[in-house]
């Protein structure tokens, strides 16, 4: 049998509905708890499951169902918990009385089975006993080779219904390898309406992580240089903002982690971007759902590698009807204006704190050539530092505070990568880390 | 009333509800309700009476999830891109404060306030237009860090408020 863990995990999920179902039949029959041991899904072979159940005083109830999804179940009594579900519900007087009474509760609870499996997939599934010539069944070996399953046996899944002290009996189900794969592309009604399989339902969430999980390599891996943040902030007042290479890198992290097929980082105001991303995955993968992954993406990129708090903001999604999904980031002020001041503007605050100016003036005085002055004019003012009034420039009441602000940031020593951009390299050294670094060992709890 | 649909599930993750005793857990969604599977079997809650508070990192690249049950505060920790994918998935699930619908903050006043300082602007009105929060907001944060030794009176940083400055790599 060739079976993806795709396959088992569905196999699992089917038979968590259903046990699930049947336990809670096991309980209203008893007026008792019953809980339901983690399930376990393996191949299982007639020894294998005698090794599992043991051989000794063992009740047994086989069930199948058909139509649309079709399977069986077998139910295995040891003689404790037999004899406790007797005393339960009828106090039988012999073995056969017993038996009896078992092969009722089974029938409850195989047809709880079964309704909920049919409930979850909208699809008829009926339950019936299974005719077996009796007289050749001496073993469990016997058993499962009557109904169909060969000596290398199928892929099983497993629970036990008990109580604190005693295991009422044991749960085993499966499905033929044809049915699995059938069953993955039933189609079921995901949020709103919106039709998806079973696989689909069950892959979505994987997806997800799995983006996350590149999103988090690159956040780990990527280092952005002062300068690069600085040109970046200069770019969205003076133009190139286009070609700057750190929103290049944001855009081209953003496709190759898996979140869009095209990704556009825009300004919208100072220090407000609008992130668009076409052909959107992730509001495919989780139905109904919106695009926080791609807002945390964004918002933890700024945070963690640029150090500039952001609110980030999803203002259109696909799933609700727009052409794109996209994304408003709002930075912290103080945040960028640690990193955009220069020498030159700090010059030009210091003439400016005196009193207004005029440009040939401001000039003159700051000994800088003009395109210079000019340029950080005009970042100093699209960020609300200075403002021209006529021919006259002068500084803002933000302005004086940012002065007293950048005259005491402190220079930041750093190494500086060249391809600290370049995406292909930044994939590399993920890829070596993954290799060169074996995965930790779990263990919580973590110290903060 | 229709089937309950689990829409996803993850293992490997850790509760508590008093940031202490953390305990493995199996975490479901479905379209009506959280499961949470401890050692001592599932508890089901409403998805009506949970709400996700915020997010937080934590050392040895692990995060926390603060999410809110009944008005309780519980945090659910793990590997970061795991508890990320939770918290993104649930966002998509589950009812939010009206104040947080479609805003993800990555930011807080305290580390504002905190750069300001470290910045030389120390009076509240100067920090108030850098920060851009309330005057009260920040008049309360600056006190805060008075009695925690984190400024002094003249809102100049001690020793301590540089080592944080320098340790959470605010600068």
């Amino acid at each position: 049998m060739n079976l993806s863990s795709f396959a088992k995990d569905a196999l699992r999920e089917v038979g968590n509905i259903g046990s699930s179902h049947s336990a809670g039949s096991l309980s209203e029959i008893l007026s008792s708890k019953v809980e339901i041991t983690p399930p376990v899904i393996d191949i299982i072979a007639g020894k294998d499951m005698v090794e599992r159940v043991g051989d000794e005083g063992m009740i047994v109830s086989a069930y199948t169902f058909g139509d649309a999804i079709t399977g069986t179940i077998l139910f295995f009594y040891p003689l404790t918990g037999a004899q406790r579900v007797g005393q339960r519900i009828g106090n039988p007087g012999s073995v056969s009385e017993l038996d009896r009474l078992l092969q009722e509760v089974s029938r409850k609870m195989a047809s709880s089975f079964v309704k909920a499996i049919s409930d979850f997939f909208a699809v008829d599934v009926k339950v019936s006993s299974p005719k077996l010539d009796e007289s050749k069944i001496r073993s469990i070996p016997d058993l499962l080779s009557a109904l169909g399953v060969s000596e290398n046996g199928v892929l099983f899944f497993n629970t036990s219904l008990q109580d604190s002290d005693v295991t009422y009996c044991h749960l085993f189900f499966y499905l033929n390898e044809e049915d699995i794969r059938r069953i993955m592309n039933v189609e079921l009604q995901g949020f709103e309406g919106e039709p998806l399989n079973f696989s689909e339902l069950l892959g979505s969430f994987e997806k997800v992580f799995e983006v996350e999980e590149r999103v988090n390599d690159f956040l780990e891996t990527i280092t952005v240089p002062v300068a690069a943040r600085r040109a970046f902030l200069r770019s969205s007042a003076v133009g190139g903002f286009a070609e700057d290479r750190l929103r290049l890198l944001i855009e081209n992290m953003l496709v190759r982690a898996g979140i869009g097929e095209k990704v556009s980082l825009e300004i919208k105001a100072p220090l407000t971007y609008r992130l668009r991303v076409e052909g959107c995955h992730i509001c495919a993968m989780v139905p109904g759902g919106a695009c926080h992954t791609t807002s945390t993406a964004v918002g933890r990129f700024f945070m963690e590698n640029l150090k500039i708090g952001v609110t980030v903001r999803e203002v259109e999604c696909r799933n609700s009807g727009g052409e794109a999904c996209v994304h408003e980031l709002s930075l912290e002020q103080i945040d960028a204006f640690s990193v955009l001041p220069t020498a030159s503007d700090i010059v030009l605050l210091n003439l400016l704190e005196k009193g207004p100016m005029q440009l040939q003036e401001i000039v003159q005085k700051s000994d800088l050539p003009k395109e210079e002055v000019n340029e950080a004019l005009k970042v100093l003012e699209y960020y609300g530092i200075v403002q021209r009034k006529g021919d006259e420039i002068r500084m803002t009441p933000l302005g004086e505070v940012f002065l007293t602000f950048a005259r005491n940031a402190y220079p930041t020593r750093e190494e500086v990568q060249e391809d600290w951009d370049d995406i292909a390299k930044i994939e590399e050294r993920i890829k070596s880390k993954k290799e060169s670094v074996p995965e930790p060992e779990e263990k919580p709890p973590w110290e903060m | 009333m229709g089937q309950e649909k689990l829409l996803f599930k993850v293992e490997d993750v850790y509760f508590s509800t008093n940031f202490k005793d953390w305990k493995k857990i199996v975490l479901a969604s479905t379209d009506l309700n959280v499961w949470i599977k401890t050692d001592k079997g599932w508890k089901k809650i409403p998805n009506e009476h949970v709400s996700i508070s915020e997010i937080k990192d934590a050392s040895g690249g692990n995060s926390i999830m603060v999410m809110v049950i009944d008005n309780t505060k519980t945090f659910i920790g793990g590997k970061k891109p795991k508890v990320y994918s939770l918290y993104n998935a649930l966002m998509s699930v589950l009812p939010t404060a009206s104040d947080t619908v479609g805003a993800i903050k990555f930011t807080d006043a305290k580390r504002l306030v905190l750069k300001a300082l470290y910045h030389g602007v120390r009076r509240p009105e100067n920090i108030m237009p850098l920060v851009k929060r309330d005057y009260d907001e920040i008049v309360s944060i600056l006190e805060e860090f008075k009695r925690e030794g984190i400024c002094t009176e003249a809102g100049i940083l001690t020793e301590k408020g540089k080592l944080i400055m320098m340790e959470e790599g605010y600068k």
